[in-house]
């Protein structure tokens, strides 16, 4: 099973000095409590390294953000989706 | 004065660590990272194609051997016969299935649509591999087969 939410990021471009938002999908899978010992998960915090494209150069550059994972749904992977509507 | 905006995440449990320009190394992975998703489809279609010219190509090689270690106006028994002309149809089989791995694909999708293109390219790269697989089974197999069999000759 997966839980997948979308998610925004605020990031000051080291390309052309604006900051731009971004919309970024986080899948989560979706562990089933009864299954699993009490102490088997437990919180933890991920370290991701994505590459996003500066709209206004369209040149792209890395960033580096770390996700907490909710209880009982352990994150998979990050993918940027693109620049948010809001941020156009 | 121009008020400097922070990196911030709208988000609890998200935090920004650091922005840079794309370092030498993650360059080299992303560039490695496109070539293997522009290329995986034309890597499955490689193999079948030279699969094809060396499944056929062994059966004549295999026939060669085989007369090479037979001694000469030997006539086989039925049996026998049956024996060693199965490297050969294992080999033919193998050479049709690399064959219709090949064999040019109809699909319509539109280039709009990115789901679409990238739902095709995974259909188009699982078939292949699975008759890759199925190929080359029965590539080894044949391969086997022959090999046996002309020792047994000897």
């Amino acid at each position: 099973m997966a839980d997948n939410s979308i998610e925004t990021i605020t990031i000051g471009c080291p390309v052309c000095g604006n900051s731009h938002l971004y919309n970024l999908e986080v899948e989560r899978s979706v562990v089933v409590y009864n299954r699993l010992p009490k102490n088997a998960f437990k919180e933890r915090v991920i370290r991701f390294i994505r590459l996003f494209v500066c709209p206004v150069k369209q040149s792209d550059f890395q960033a580096t953000f770390i996700l907490s994972d909710i209880p009982h749904s352990p994150i998979r992977t990050v993918n940027v989706l693109g620049i948010a509507k809001e941020s156009l | 004065m121009k008020e400097k905006k922070k990196n911030k995440n709208e988000n609890q449990g998200m935090e920004l660590l650091e922005v840079s320009a794309v370092t030498p190394h993650n360059r080299a992975l992303y560039e490695a990272g496109k070539m293997l998703l522009t290329d995986s489809i034309t890597t499955g279609r490689d193999f079948c194609k030279f699969m094809i010219s060396l499944s056929t190509g062994a059966i004549p090689i295999y026939l060669g051997l085989l007369k090479f270690v037979l001694p000469e106006h030997y006539t086989l028994s039925l049996q026998q016969g049956v024996l060693a002309i199965i490297p050969v149809v294992l080999f033919l089989i193998a050479s049709i299935v690399f064959t219709i791995g090949y064999y040019p694909q109809v699909s319509q999708f539109s280039l709009d649509v990115i789901d679409e293109i990238e739902k095709e390219r995974t259909r188009t790269i699982f078939r292949r591999k699975k008759l890759s697989l199925i190929g080359f089974s029965i590539f080894l197999i044949g391969t086997v087969n022959a090999i046996v069999t002309i020792i047994v000759t000897l």
